[in-house]
Formats: structure tokens, sequence, C-alpha cells
């Protein structure tokens, strides 16, 4: 069944449409790539699905409840998200930071650790666990960011660029984990710019370009030539991937002003 | 020591007080022996702040005012006094040796409690109201005094401050002579001719100039000693900082003011170039009288012969044969 | 053992030297002071007014002071102490702002004012309680004023903040002062006249009437802890782990305000303790609310009773303003803080 559905998403502010009548669902056990050019609304569409935004049309429903009528603490056991960007500048440990992803299962101090230790384990930020997170890189902090988000361990997990910042290896590190999540069950919508590595790890990528979904489907069906190249404005040859088989978008040229 | 013990020496000490005049009050720790008795003790006061105070020893006093400590020394009771305030300052050898416990308008229990003393007296002015609280809060009589002003205010003065102390007859007698010398001190204004407009002013730090008016020491004063007070004319009211334009607008003929502040300001000279006075008419003529602070300011036992003195400089023709 | 790496005092430890801090701080506020009352007479004192006879004497006016004075005084400088500690942690992790005084920011000065309109106004009808709930009415609005002007993108700048409440401040201080001396109220007098803090106008009346609004703060502030640590990680984030944010920060600033309200309207304003102490508490147990705001409301506490027994046995027979010492202490953490988050934030952000 739909984990999460996008039922004539829109949403104006300023005049401005920023997302606009998007039909769009992800299902248990099933990883959703949402992927376009800057300004696309793919940032929206994240903060809508999560109940963060509420839209001016349409709905999110989520376990096939509507969100808007859900409280916060139901939403934070149904979802996690993994916003763009982190704040934190207070010098907690990161052991603190993903601990504090237990916060909405409310259990005792002990469960939370070992929940954290297990998640820190899986992505590879164990060693960081006595760190303090303003001290950290970029791609750490995301990294730690990232086990926090785990740790809460909801049937539905939203990300706006996991991979962003990180190197090749977390990159590979980050996109395994969450097909594992999702072999296991999870739903999980992602916000990549990658196309590439979208491609190789996700079930269905949602092209979105002005507010509007473009494209949905296996990346097989969608990522092609005539459609990347109208949305992304460039020339781009589209090969099978030499090992796995995937489609390699290989841009060739092309990017023009306006 | 416990309650009842403590109970039973307060009881003591009220009755040998109460009954055996001249016997030295038995309170704890020993008392600075008095040099004369006061038998109007123990007396109740109410103050103008409603409090009934019973004052039970005049043994150890402290005052926060100057003119309370100048009055209680010419009472004879010099002796007694255990601590002042800083504006005591007359008579300067007694007062110099006295500890001191601060300035009126801002005052602390700690320091008043550690002299020990069996009354404190202030008044009106005396701040902030907790720490009168505190004080009394630890069993001491706190005499809160009104604001008394005008001719009669001396010796009316003293003779509240004898009667809260237990030595009535003495105030009385003293208050008598007191009043004597304000009234032949003021008989002699029937005689002058000239009404010159006085300004009696204060000057504060940075050139501030104060103005002292109806509800100061000064109420009704300079019409008593045959001159026109500015104060009206400038509307003020109290004890308030002029500005230059008003005291220009007021126009004094005299200007009256305390010592310190004139001597801040290196003397006439310079007294005379402050914005505002420089140009009235006082400071043409080089019509400043400057008296001590405390001589000018406090109500007491010396204010005849300020009166006095200010009628002869106030009016020249009296001088005349 | 690398640079980032930290070194965490014990919660044990950090609670037990809290309040062996706090208790030797007492001691000295109960015994120095103008009058001498030895330690033994302190606690034969004490003891007598519990009801227990003592062999060591002492004299009605050690009794008086110690009793009617000391007592109330150090018990009101726990009180004010505990409620600027714990209302300055508060108050940084909901601006999410380590520099984030209840003085600095204007609250206290808005105390102040609402304190003098509501002894004036109301004084007749709610008696000793109107100083307090002036003082809270007041602070709220100071502290909303300074928050909807600093406020930007989910956060407070440092500088925007700092130059929020100084406006602020500046004005309500200054209707305050305009107030006094217009008014020249006896009642008026002490907040008149201890503009920088004094802990000397300390009666058990005050106490009783200020104790309350500061205990309602210190006992209800920690349930609010795990989600102030949530609300660091950003006001999305804490939102997404279910948090309700807005009714969180309403519940903390009016908590944290009650309680600095009805402190300023007992002692006046009395800076950076709501700075220096959750600080020092962060640098060696870390940001966790758990265990930073109880910590901070023992901490403030020692530090108050502490700096009030320098202010009233250094210049004897006068008191130094409390609030000027913890000032002089303050201030200079203050810009050092102020100048490593400019490094660290590669400006003034």
């Amino acid at each position: 069944m739909s984990a999460a559905a996008a039922i004539g998403l829109g949403y104006r502010v300023g005049g401005a449409t920023l997302l606009d009548g998007v039909d769009l669902d992800v299902a248990d056990g099933e990883f959703l790539g949402v992927i376009g050019p800057n300004g696309a609304g793919k940032t929206t569409l994240v903060q809508l699905l999560s109940g963060e935004l509420v839209p001016t049309s349409g709905r999110v429903e989520i376990g096939g409840r509507d969100v808007a009528t859900m409280s916060l603490a139901e939403l934070a056991l149904l979802r996690a998200v993994l916003p763009g960007h982190h704040v934190l500048q207070f010098a907690f440990r990161c052991l603190d930071v993903v601990m504090m992803g237990r916060y909405p299962h409310g259990g005792s101090e002990a469960d939370a650790r070992a929940a954290a230790d297990r998640v820190m384990t899986e992505t590879d930020t164990a060693s960081l666990a006595d760190r303090l997170y303003p001290t950290l890189s970029g791609g750490e902090q995301a990294r730690v960011s990232f086990a926090r988000v785990l740790a809460q361990e909801t049937p539905l997990v939203l990300l706006d660029e996991p991979t962003g910042s990180l190197d090749l290896r977390h990159q590979e590190l980050v996109m395994g984990t969450l097909r594992d999540l999702a072999d296991s069950g999870a739903a999980i919508v992602a916000v990549l710019h990658d196309i590439n590595l979208a491609a190789r790890f996700v079930d269905r990528i949602a092209i979105l370009d002005e507010g509007l979904v473009r494209a949905v489907g296996t990346p097989e069906g969608v990522l092609r030539p005539d459609v990347l190249g109208s949305v992304y404005g460039i020339d781009v040859k589209v090969v099978p991937h030499p090992e796995v088989g995937c489609p390699l978008i290989l841009p060739i040229g092309g990017g023009r002003v306006g | 020591m416990n309650r009842a013990r403590l109970l039973f020496a307060g009881f003591l000490a009220t009755i040998l007080v109460a009954s055996a005049c001249g016997s030295d009050v038995d309170s704890e720790p020993a008392p600075v022996t008095a040099a004369i008795a006061t038998p109007g003790l123990p007396h109740v006061y109410t103050g103008p702040d409603g409090v009934s105070s019973t004052v039970e020893s005049a043994a150890r006093i402290v005052t926060l005012s100057g003119d309370f400590s100048e009055i209680i020394s010419s009472l004879g009771l010099g002796e007694n006094l255990v601590g002042v305030d800083l504006s005591s300052v007359f008579p300067a050898d007694e007062m110099r040796s006295k500890p001191k416990v601060g300035v009126e308008f801002r005052l602390f229990a700690e320091p008043i409690l550690a002299l020990d003393p069996t009354v404190v007296i202030g008044d009106v002015d005396a701040r902030p109201p907790e720490v009168i609280e505190q004080v009394r809060a630890a069993g001491v009589p706190v005499v809160i005094m009104p604001r008394l002003v005008g001719v009669d205010a001396p010796a009316e003065k003293i003779r509240l401050v004898a009667q809260i102390l237990g030595i009535g007859n003495v105030g009385n007698s003293f208050a008598a002579s007191v009043q004597a010398e304000v009234d032949a001190a003021l008989a002699r204004v029937a005689d002058a001719v000239s009404r010159p407009r006085v300004a009696v002013v204060y000057i504060a730090t940075q050139d501030q100039v104060l103005l002292l008016g109806d509800n100061t020491v000064f109420e009704g004063l300079l019409a008593a000693v045959g001159a026109e007070d500015v104060g009206p004319r400038a509307g003020v009211d109290g004890f308030v900082p002029l500005t230059a334009e008003a005291i220009v607008a007021a126009a004094p003929e005299v200007i009256i003011t305390a010592r310190r502040g004139f001597d801040d300001r290196g003397g006439l000279e310079g007294f005379l170039e402050i914005p505002g006075i420089a140009q009235t008419p006082a400071a043409a003529t080089g019509s400043v009288l400057v008296y001590d602070d405390s001589f000018l300011l406090s109500l007491g036992p010396r204010s005849g012969r300020l009166l006095d003195l200010i009628i002869s400089d106030l009016h020249p023709e009296l001088a005349l044969p | 053992m690398s640079e980032s790496q930290v070194w965490r005092i014990p919660v044990v430890v950090l609670f037990g030297g809290l309040v062996l801090g706090l208790i030797g701080a007492m001691g000295l506020g109960l015994g120095m002071g103008a009058v001498e009352i030895s330690p033994t007479q302190v606690f034969a004192i004490l003891l007598d007014h519990l009801g227990v006879d003592s062999a060591t004497e002492f004299s009605t006016t050690q009794d008086a002071v110690l009793w009617s004075i000391r007592l109330p005084r150090v018990m009101l400088g726990i009180a004010v102490g505990g409620a600027l500690g714990v209302a300055g942690a508060a108050f940084q992790g909901i601006f999410r702002n380590p520099l984030a005084d209840p003085h600095l920011i204007g609250i206290s000065s808005g105390a102040a004012l609402g304190t003098v309109v509501s002894i004036l106004v109301f004084g007749g009808v709610l008696g000793s309680f109107a100083g307090p709930a002036g003082g809270i009415v007041g602070g709220l609005g100071a502290g909303v004023t300074v928050y909807m002007l600093a406020r930007h993108e989910g956060r407070t700048e440092v500088v925007t903040l700092v130059l929020a409440g100084l406006a602020v401040a500046a004005i309500t201080g200054a209707g305050a002062s305009f107030l006094s001396v217009a008014a020249d109220d006896a009642r008026l007098g002490s907040v008149l006249f201890y503009s920088l803090g004094s802990l000397a106008v300390a009666t058990w009346d005050l106490l009783w009437v200020t104790l309350p609004f500061v205990a309602v703060a210190v006992v209800f502030l920690p349930i609010a802890a795990r989600r102030l640590d949530l609300l660091l990680l950003g006001e999305r984030e804490a939102a997404h782990l279910g948090v309700d944010v807005e009714r969180t920060r309403m519940v903390v600033v009016g908590l944290a305000t009650t309680a600095v309200g009805a402190s300023v309207a007992a002692v006046g304003a009395i800076g950076f303790v709501g700075l220096l102490v959750p600080h020092g508490v962060r640098l060696v147990a870390g940001p966790g609310h758990r265990v930073l705001l109880p910590a901070s409301a023992i901490g403030g506490a020692a530090l108050l009773v502490l700096t009030d027994v320098v202010a009233r046995t250094v210049a004897l027979p006068f008191e130094v303003p409390i609030g000027l010492l913890t000032a002089i202490i303050g201030g200079p953490v203050f810009l050092l803080l102020l100048g490593r988050t400019r490094r660290e934030h590669g400006g003034w952000g």
C-alpha cells in the first residue's frame, strides 16, 4: 500500500507557485528519488510531505491519513526528516545528537543509547560519537544528522539532499543504507542532485521542474535524453552502466543561458 | 541566651528606666554612660510614617541626618551619639570622631545595627523603606521626624528631639532660647526698607544649580527676612534643578548659596561664570552670600544666628545708625 | 583524546560541587557582615529559632541581625540568583544564542518599568504583589518586543539581539527612571535607588512575595529540558521530532520571565549572572538542558550569595551595588564570548 501520497498538491506563496497539482506516491519498501533543476520545488515538496508546510491546495496523506489532521507527536513516529542544512551550534556530543532522534519514542535513556549505537555503526559515525557536533566538517555533520534521522526509526523517511556534502565513499554508504532500509520495508523519499547516484539505488524517480512533476517511473523509464534535455536545458547521452546496467547519464554540452 | 531570659532582661530594663530616674539603663552590651538623665523615657513616638516606636533608652543614639546630630550635641547628649550620617559635620571636632553609617537617602541596615543603637533618629528623607523596616525588625526603634519648615521649625525640632530622648524639660528651655534668638533677629526686619529678590541655590556636581523653594528648609524664611523669594516666579516647588534660562528669568538681585559648592567652583569668580547665574542682576553687582553648608541648610540651634546674619547682609540700611 | 573530543565532568560531581559551593556561600552570607557573629553563634541562633536551646550565648542584636536581615537576605539571594541562572539558560536555549542574558536582552529593564508602573497604579489594590506582577508583565512585554525584532529565519542573530535589547532597555529604563523621579513615591524607594541591584532591601515579606514565582520557574522549566535540547537542533528539526515549537517557546519564555520579573521587582536589575553561570556549566557539563537548567539555578544562587557577601563587606559602612560587581566579572566574559562568536561564525552572525 501507499506509505505516503501527494494528491493534487500545490503550494503558493506571495504570488509565486512553488508547486502545482503534484500527484505522487511512495509505497512501503520503495525508494523514490526526486530530481530536478534548482528551483524546481524539490525542497518545498519535502516540506509539504513532512507536514512542515501546509499546502495551499491538495493534501498529503501518510499511512492513508491526511497529515493536516495529525499531531506533531503522531507524525514524529511515522516519518523522519533530514533537512538540507544543519544549524546546531551548541556543543553537543554527536552521540547526544543521534539520541535526540529517539525523542518521539519516549523510551528510556538506555533504549535511546542502544538505538543510537546501532545506527552510528550502520552509518560509520561510531568514531564521531564523543566529538562535539559544531567542530565537525560539513560532511561529518551531515552523516551524524543522517544517523539521527535513522534513529527515529519511522516507516517513512524524507531526505533533502542526504549526499550533498559527502565524499564518494560516504555517498555510497548513505545510499546503500537507504536501499537496505527500503528493502526492509520502509518508504524512502530523497531529493538527490546526482542523477547517476540516484539511478543506481532508487526504485523510481520523479523529475520535478517549475513546480510540476514532469515524469515518474523507473530510472530506465524516465531518464531519457529528451526528458533530461528539456528539464535541465543541456544535451545528454544515456548509456547503460557498464557494471550494473542501470542508465548512466553523460552530459555532452549545450548548456545555455535562458 | 534563650527567649525567656531575654524578655526578662528587657522587662527589668524597662522598670529601671521608668522608676529609677538617673540610674543607668541596664541594656546590653554595656552602654555608654549617659551624661545627663533622661527622665522622660520610655517615650512613645508616632511619626509621619504612621509607625509608633517606643524609645526605651537614649544611651546609644544613631542619627541619619546632620541637623539631628547638631541638636543632640547641643542638648548635651553628644556623648551618647554612637553613629552619625555623613552630613553630620557640626560640631566638627565631635562629629569627626563618630562612626559613620552612610548617607540618609541610601541606608544599609547592618552598619547601623553594628553600633548597637537604642534609638535611630532620621526624617522623612530616610531611604529605602525596607532598610528602616529591617532595623525595626531587629528591635531598634527608628524615629522618623516630619519635615518641619518655617521660622518656628528650629525650636519645634529641638523640642521634638528632646522629648523623644526623654529630656523634654531640657529641650523646652533650650528651644525657648533658640526661639528667642530667632524672634530677636526677625524683629529687626521691621526697620528694613529694602526688599531684594533672593534666590537660595545649591551647586551640585557638574554646575547643576538647585533652587531651594517651598517644601524645603527655606519655606517661608525668605519672606520672614524681608526678601522676595524668586522661587514662585521660577515656578519652583521643592529642591529642584534649574535651567540656565529659568535662573535668568527669575532675575535674583541676591544669591544665597552654600560654601562647599561655591568653593568647588573656585570662589566668586568661578561661581559667577555658571551659565544662567552669570546673567542675573546678582552677578552684575557681585551680590552673593555664602554660608557653611550645615549652617545654612539645617534648621536648629544656630538658626537664630543664621537669620540675624542673613538679615544684616540683605539689608545694609539696618547697619546705619 | 583529540581537541574536539571533550572532557565532561560527571553529573554527580557537578551537582555535588555546586551544592557544596552554595552551602559555603550561605555560610559566608550568614557569618559575615558589619555585626560580628561567630559561626557557633550562627548555629545557636538558628537552633534557637527552631526551638532548640544551645549553650552558646548571643545578644538580641546578633539574633535580630541574623534572623531578620542576613537570613532573609541570603534566602532572597538564593531565589534571585537561581532565577537569573535558570532563566539565562532558558533564554539562551529559546533564542538559540549563548549571549541571551535576561539583562542584556532588555527583559530586566522592561521588568523595572513594569514594576514602577504597577506599584504606582495598582499598589493600592495588589499590595506587595503589585511589584512582582508588574515586573512579570513588563518583562514579558520587553521580551516579546526584542524577540520579534531580533528573530530572523528561526534564529536570532547575536548583534541584532543585543542591539534590540539595548534599544528596549534604553526606552524602558528611561521610562522607569522618569516615573520614579516624577512620582517621587516612597514605595518606589528601592526600585529607584537600586537600579544596579541590591539585596539590601531583603525582608521576609519580600522573600515570600518573590519566592513563589521563582520556584515555579525552577521547578517547571526542567520539564521542558528535552524540548529545549531539540530546539537547539533547529526549529524545523524540533518540529519534525514532535516538539510543538510555538507552545514550548511560550511556556519557557513565560516561566523564565516570571522568575526574572519577580526578581527585578524585588532587588532591581542584576546583569550577567544569567550569562556567566550557564556558560560555566556548559563548559564543564555540555549544553544538555537536563543538567544545564538545574545546575544553572544552583550555580546562580551560589554566585549571587557570594557576590552579595563581597558587595556588603568590601566598603563598610557602604554597600557596593551587587549589579556593579556582576558587571565587573560578567562584562569581560561577555566581550570574550562575543569575539568568539564572531570568529566562529565568520562575522556578526
